[in-house]
């Protein structure tokens, strides 16, 4: 066993011709926060699909928990204990609440955990609850986003991965999103890699930060680090 | 599910009295045929909706019946084995051949999975038509009635040979109705609809598509090939012309009129249109006994022209594409919305009328 739950190593991926990741190493602590930020096209979603193996990795190694995942495909990753609320809220629209709530326990037998899993997502996240049986495309997009959070927790995981869970949504939202993660963090443990594009929900969520440029790491550092990083600054606030 | 328990089964208990209890009273040959087919048919239709909900429309439904009815009627005749073996197994091999011929097929989508389908479909019944052993052109004949090995039973209750066969497809076509809605309406069926909606989502949160879609498929074979086993023995003779393509499209066309959004879509279309397609002999056999003049000519007005029922088919399937997109088990729906549509309308005239005032 690894002090680290998520270890990624000179990750590479290609697609055709272009190179979308060049080459990023990362790591995540067990039960910490660790946030990847970066502007458009930094390879930031990139570098999580091609951890799940929804993308193909070119080059570079990913361990989870001590073990080699490289060469897994993405459901044995989720069934060792990774989910990902993708980019863009990619939830099942024609389908109901529960429904998509249901389909995050693909992996699992367990009934009493999925039920003790599906009162936890409800406290979390009440709306769902009064929701239940609404088509989830049919939800404003603060209460989609709180879906496919809820719909990874389904998996129970050990580490969940968020793709931009801020996107396209109101600040104050963006605010009770991160309280959210936090909770998630705090009262499971769960170890947390947010990818984001908005630095003060990154910011105010994570502990350790991970800046992107054009598919490289530019900078690595706990966040008051970061904070004051001149590159970073130069990225971000074109200071 | 808005309706739940009883509300929802209501009509699978009207159609289950109607199945049960009019082939009791009508009991010629000519009925029991069009009953026997219809019964075929709505297996079939529910078959292929099962790989629809995965997204999937399959086109090769219709020679997998195909591969049941031959390999139930080839291990009777060649091999003598007794039908309670030739009818699963025939079940058995329909799944097999499906799952083979599946694997590739399952990583393609929608419309290269139907061409896949088609082919392969086209591919199966060629092969057969050119076996020797299954009879080749000529077909498969001399397979053991059913009907005759049910004499026995038959005599004892007092009804007729091909009405207890009849009720023996009827049990078997309950059988696979009934698992193929408890199938759909378990994780694996919103699973398979979550595929169809999704598949890069789906496999993120964990789905091996592959293996869900073989799934579909080799239920919905199954069950086809189960119905097809037990049509050999039905019908005696077998031919490989009658699992083509043709049969394929008008499972579809079942599907489609019925609705298939719903479980008891197909069934509905297949009774429906199965009833149009044996109207002219169901009526030729009737004005045999009919004194009537008029019956008589209209009867052998339908005979003559039978063949243009598929323009028929295809008149209503236009019909019901153009007023009912969801198809005929759409209807409640369709009323229920326009009546909302025309009571929000009286409320807006309502609500301008008084702004006018005001």
């Amino acid at each position: 066993m690894s002090e680290n739950i998520l270890e990624i190593k000179n990750l590479k991926v290609m697609f055709g011709k272009s190179i979308a990741i060049h080459d990023i190493s990362l790591k995540v602590p067990k039960g910490g926060i660790v946030t990847v930020i970066g502007s458009n096209g930094a390879g930031k979603s990139t570098t999580l699909n091609a951890m799940m193996s929804i993308v193909k990795k070119t080059a570079g190694t990913v361990f989870f928990n001590g073990e080699d995942i490289t060469n897994e495909p993405t459901q044995n990753i989720v069934q060792k204990g990774i989910a990902l609320a993708p980019e863009g809220r990619h939830l099942f629209p024609y389908l109901t609440v529960q429904k998509n709530l249901i389909l995050g326990a693909t992996q699992r037998k367990d009934k009493d955990g999925i039920a003790r899993d599906m009162e936890f997502v409800f406290e979390l996240f009440p709306i769902l609850k009064d929701r239940l049986k609404q088509k989830a495309g049919t939800m404003s997009g603060g209460q989609q986003q709180m879906l496919a959070i809820a719909r990874a927790l389904m998996a129970d995981p050990k580490l969940l991965c968020l793709d931009e869970p801020s996107l396209g949504l109101a600040p104050v939202v963006i605010d009770d999103i991160g309280e959210k993660i936090r909770e998630i963090n705090k009262t499971r443990g769960t170890s947390i890699l947010l990818v984001e594009q908005n630095v003060h929900l990154a910011f105010g969520t994570a502990q350790y930060c991970y800046a992107l440029q054009v598919g490289n790491v530019v900078a690595e550092g706990t966040t008051e680090a970061i904070r004051s990083d001149d590159v970073v600054k130069r990225a971000y606030f074109g200071g | 599910m808005k309706k739940t328990g009883f509300a929802a089964s209501i009509p699978f208990i009207v159609l289950l009295v109607l199945f049960a209890g009019l082939p009791l009273v009508l009991n010629s040959r000519t009925w029991i045929d069009l009953f026997v087919t219809i019964v075929f048919n709505m297996v079939g239709a529910v078959s292929l909706r099962l790989i629809l909900l995965s997204g999937n429309l399959s086109f090769a439904q219709g020679a997998f019946m195909g591969v049941g009815a031959y390999t139930a009627g080839m291990l009777a005749v060649h091999l003598g084995l007794p039908m309670w073996l030739t009818i699963p197994l025939g079940a058995v091999m329909a799944t097999i051949i499906g799952l083979i011929t599946g694997w590739p097929f399952a990583r393609l989508k929608t419309v290269y999975f139907s061409m896949g389908t088609m082919f392969m479909g086209q591919a199966l019944m060629l092969f057969v038509s050119a076996w020797k052993k299954a009879g080749g052109a000529m077909g498969l004949s001399r397979i053991p009635a059913l009907g005759a090995a049910l004499k026995g039973v038959a005599e004892g209750i007092g009804i007729k040979n091909y009405q207890a066969a009849y009720f023996v497809i009827l049990l078997l076509a309950i059988f696979s109705l009934v698992v193929m809605y408890r199938f759909e309406h378990c994780r694996v069926g919103t699973t398979l609809r979550a595929l169809a909606q999704s598949e890069e989502v789906a496999a993120s949160i964990g789905v091996n598509p592959t293996y869900y879609r073989l799934l579909a498929v080799g239920v919905a074979c199954f069950f086809i090939g189960l119905m097809g086993g037990v049509q050999a023995h039905y019908m005696g003779t077998i031919s490989y012309s009658s699992y083509g393509m043709n049969m394929t499209l008008w499972l579809i066309m079942y599907m489609m009129i019925g609705g298939s959004g719903k479980f008891i879509g197909p069934m509905i279309g297949a009774i429906l249109i199965s009833i149009v397609q044996g109207i002219a002999n169901l009526m030729t056999s009737l004005s045999g006994s009919s004194n009537s003049a008029g019956f008589v000519a209209f009867s052998r007005w339908l005979g003559e022209n039978s063949a243009y029922t598929p323009f028929l088919t295809a008149a209503v399937l236009l019909v019901v594409a153009y007023l009912l997109p969801t198809g005929l088990v759409g209807i409640p729906d369709t009323i229920r919305e326009n009546k909302a549509k025309r009571a929000d309308k009286k409320e807006i005239a309502a609500m301008t009328q008084k702004g006018g005032e005001a």
